[in-house]
């Protein structure tokens, strides 16, 4: 029985660390996605197993013998039964929403101060990145992904609009992503804790060439990012507009 | 026929309900119409049903019942085929069809579904 | 008891053999029946070999097997087709076949509007296949068919008017179906079967009708609109002239949420009649398996906002919370069905393979719905194959896993003979493992960022091995398919004999001869349950000594 014990916790500390298949989150808004996909496997897990364990408990323990031709006892109903699975279901949806919620309020916040604003434009069929007040512009053309830069450590403020079709600003490392509806302004928040690179994509089909909407996002140390700005500024200055 | 009125007017009722609170939660005004109308056309299909068949009882309705009791009613008239509703589809498709290519295959289309729809009532007459 | 019972027939009555004129003006609902039945598997050939060539373009990177147009149009008349003309029509045509049986009643109220909405369906069925001739080709907007892209502007050409032409045609159809059903079932009933003693797929057809008569109207609108903004000047969903993009996917979803019960009820119903048989059990909790039915559908016009939680303007929490509460009655359901095997004596006949096939593929589609139900989860996995996974599982291994359980179930009773059992049992293994090699996979490469209707991806994005294991398994899906119309084609040479009721099953369906004779019944059993025929069959000696063992006596 302890050795039984032992397996079970080492098993589920196994499950503490398990990702299930999505990304860790490399942004804070991300982890806390990641945490809550993580604790909605805590509720699909049980349930999986204990509705498959009856399914195939059923199919093996209550196979009809064959020369057994007698009826089985026709019950109908089980008032108590019924109500026990729905009122516990209820119950654990209940709990998921409140974990839900909590979740969303953390993510959608936008905070007053951003230490960067940055309009993203979706277009058919790429991205421009125009960064507000600092007098830079990152457009992506076919076959050159735009890269969108931000300081690592800080929030940037996102401010997503479209001019034509609906598209979405995806990025899978941060598990996020928001449509980039005409006539509607979207505004999100990315923080990102430590420096890095991850590829994002337009994840709304949106025509011909939906799937060469890609960029990158890139997060370098402020003092980077400061050097980054100046650098695209004197070299658009000089080119006289917006580099990819 | 109570369990129809029933099911009806309950769905009716939830709809109006659900849009009344969709519309204190959300204030968005796309989905408030769309709950509440759905309540109304609903509520609306549960009252004439209510009214067609209040007051009488049914034999289909009945606990026990035996085939003698029920004899002799005819339901209905069951036509055993008729070539108004393939004439009729018919026109349909290629009157729309006609929104998008020409006048002409609108005017095909309609004259069409006038045809079988002569048709059909006379069907129904005879 | 019953004054007057006459035996079962024991005569059976030649089937009719119609020419062209008789299958085009029938109005009778079994024939009626047929023409759904033999349309949409057509139709389903005809989407899955469309998705045959999906999965073949992404069964490696940045393959070029369709060019973008290609692909574009491909994969939006996959999903039409699956959608529009296969799973939903299905039920309507088994429906149309087995409701009025199953009620005791003669025909459906309306027989001739019943042949006008079969016509309107298989109209607008070869109107969206006959896009792919016109000069821009098919439509090419997704199924879902978003404004601003479906607009002239982003989709100019006359595929994309036939779309919605046809689609229009098609909702029409089910509209006047929807009608139909409802008033059989409400005005029809034979004496003695009061509604809680309808079969549960008769409840579900009803239930869905009833979602069919509320949720097509605003897909009619939502495309008419878009044909004025197309045609007629119209910005209804063009925001630079007061329009709103957001408004077009309001309404497409309020349909397209109820859209996607109206494609699972009907064969919750199927399945909830299969395994009581398989069981040798009554339904367990059939009053509670109707109320969560009804529950299902008044919540499913409540979530439809759960499609657009990444557009940024709707209220997450409320369309969270609401489809979190959709999960229980879906539940419940499953409580049922493993109620009803529980303590039960169960064989495994082809029909009932596939209704554990669907219980177990069902029950994956649920999980991860409810995962996609948490708003912040969904900001994650929209748009990508994990959603694809998510509803593949749903309609493919759960609806349709139901619509072959049906088949199997009522093929004896539609024409006289069954179906190959051993072929259904290769079929369903193949099908069974076939379909989850190709999906499971689907849920893995969604997590790791792969997006929806992408005609390729590039070899470092870590999403080949997925994929092409995916492909992989269609092939092995196909075969399960395959077995399938080979089965059709050996049993109908070999023409074994079924009899009237092959399963020994309960509802009302089986009391009739197979196939049954023109208007349906020539005697019924007394209804007292929700299983007259098993009653019937199973009476005590009691009771056959007052009633007379069936043989053309009186009783008292």
């Amino acid at each position: 029985m302890w050795r039984g014990a032992a397996v079970g916790s080492v098993g589920l500390l196994a499950l503490t660390a398990c990702d299930f298949g999505a990304p860790p989150g490399a942004s804070t808004q991300g982890k806390t996605i990641a945490d809550l996909y993580h604790v909605l496997w805590y509720f699909a897990i049980p349930v999986g197993v204990i509705v498959y364990g009856l399914i195939l408990w059923s199919i093996f323990r209550y196979r009809k013998r064959r020369d057994d031709d007698a009826l089985p006892k026709q019950t109908r109903y089980a008032f108590g039964l019924e109500v026990t699975y729905t009122v516990i279901p209820i119950l654990m949806v209940a709990a998921i929403f409140g974990f839900t919620y909590r979740a969303e309020q953390k993510v959608d916040r936008v905070a007053p101060n951003p230490a960067v604003v940055v309009d993203v434009d979706g277009f058919q069929w790429q991205w421009r990145f125009t960064y507000e007040g600092k007098g830079v512009t990152v457009v992506g053309t076919p076959g050159n992904v735009p890269t969108l830069v931000l300081p690592a450590g800080q929030t940037t403020q996102i401010v997503l609009r479209s001019e034509d079709v609906v598209h979405a600003f995806y990025v899978s490392a941060f598990l996020f992503q928001r449509q980039a509806i005409p006539g509607v302004v979207n505004r999100f928040d990315l923080t990102i804790p430590s420096p890095g690179a991850w590829p994002g994509v337009c994840s709304q089909y949106c025509g011909l060439d939906h799937t060469s909407m890609d960029f990158t996002v890139r997060a370098v140390s402020p003092a980077a990012f400061q050097a980054w700005l100046s650098e695209q500024r004197s070299s658009q200055g000089a080119s006289g507009g917006t580099s990819t | 026929m109570k369990t129809s009125v029933r099911f009806m007017g309950f769905a009716g009722l939830f709809g109006i309900g659900i849009g009344i609170v969709y519309w204190f939660i959300t204030y968005e005004p796309f989905g408030t119409v769309l709950l509440i109308l759905m309540g109304v056309a609903t509520l609306i299909m549960g009252y004439v049903v209510w009214r067609r068949t209040s007051g009488k009882s049914f034999p289909e309705d009945a606990d026990t019942i035996s085939y003698a009791e029920d004899a002799g009613d005819e339901i209905g008239h069951f036509s055993a085929g008729s070539l108004w509703p393939v004439v009729m589809a018919i026109g349909v498709v290629v009157g729309v069809e006609g929104l998008i290519y020409g006048v002409w295959l609108l005017v095909a289309g309609l004259l069409l579904f006038a045809w079988a729809t002569v048709g059909l009532m006379q069907e129904s007459r005879g | 008891m019953s004054a007057t019972v006459t035996a079962p027939p024991t005569e059976h009555p030649k089937a009719r053999r119609l020419g062209l004129i008789g299958w085009l003006t029938t109005t009778n609902h079994k024939q009626i029946g047929w023409l759904y039945l033999g349309t949409t598997f057509v139709f389903f050939l005809a989407g899955g070999l469309l998705a045959l060539m999906i999965r073949i373009q992404l069964s490696r990177p940045d393959m070029s097997f369709l060019s973008r147009q290609e692909y574009n149009q491909i994969f939006t008349i996959h999903g039409t087709t699956m959608v529009f003309l296969v799973i939903a029509p299905i039920g309507l045509g088994l429906a149309n076949y087995f409701v009025p049986l199953q009620i005791g009643a003669p025909d459906m109220a309306f027989p001739r509007m019943n042949a006008l909405g079969v016509w309107l369906f298989i109209g607008g069925g070869l109107t969206i296949y006959a896009s792919f001739l016109s000069s821009h080709g098919a439509a090419s907007a997704g199924w879902t068919f978003y404004a601003p892209l479906s607009d002239s502007q982003f989709s100019p050409g006359a595929g994309t008017d036939m779309w919605i032409m046809g689609i229009l045609c098609i909702s029409t159809g089910s509209i006047l179906t929807a009608v139909n059903l409802m008033a059989t079932v409400f005005m029809m009933r034979a004496p003695g079967m009061t509604m809680w003693r309808m079969p549960l797929f008769t409840w579900n057809m009803l239930i869905t009708s009833l979602l069919i008569l509320v949720a097509f109207p605003p897909l009619a609108g939502a495309l008419a609109l878009l044909f004025i903004d197309r045609h007629f000047g119209g910005h209804f969903y063009t925001p630079a002239f007061g329009g709103s993009a957001v408004l077009y996917q309001h309404l497409f979803w309020f349909f397209g949420h109820p859209e996607v019960y109206i494609m699972v009820l009907p064969f919750f119903g199927i399945v909830t009649d299969v395994i009581p048989v398989f069981s040798r059990k009554p339904i367990f909790g059939y009053a509670g398996f109707v109320l969560a039915s009804m529950a299902i559908a008044g919540l499913s016009m409540a979530v439809w906002a759960h499609h657009m939680f990444t557009t940024g303007v709707i209220d997450n929490p409320f369309f969270s919370g609401m489809s979190f509460l959709i999960a229980v009655p879906t539940g419940i359901k499953f409580f049922n069905w493993i109620g009803t095997m529980w303590r039960g004596k169960l064989t495994f006949e082809t029909p009932m393979l596939w209704c554990i096939g669907f219980l177990l593929n069902f029950l994956i589609g649920g999980i991860t719905g409810v995962m996609l139900a948490s708003a912040p989860i969904d900001y994650n996995m929209n748009n990508t194959y994990f959603v694809v996974a998510h509803m593949h599982y749903v309609l493919g291994g759960g609806s349709l896993f139901a619509i072959f359980a049906g088949i199997y179930y009522w093929f004896p009773k539609m024409t006289g003979f069954r179906l190959n059992e051993r072929i259904g049992k290769w079929g369903f293994w193949f099908t069974f493992i076939g379909f989850n090699l190709t999906f499971w996979p689907l849920f893995v490469v969604g997590l790791r960022g792969m997006p929806r209707r992408i005609q390729s991806y590039s070899p470092s994005a870590g999403w080949t091995d997925p994929n092409t294991l995916a492909t992989i398994g269609f092939f092995v899906l196909l075969v399960g398919v395959i077995l399938f119309a080979v089965n059709l084609i050996v049993s109908i040479r070999t023409r074994e004999p079924a009899g009237d009721n092959p399963w020994d099953a309960g509802t009302l369906e089986w009391a009739t001869t197979s196939p049954p004779p023109e208007h349906n019944f020539t005697w019924l059993p007394p209804i007292r349950s929700e299983r007259p025929v098993f009653d019937w069959n199973h009476r005590s000696d009691a009771e056959k000594a007052a009633i007379g063992d069936g043989h053309g006596g009186s009783g008292s």
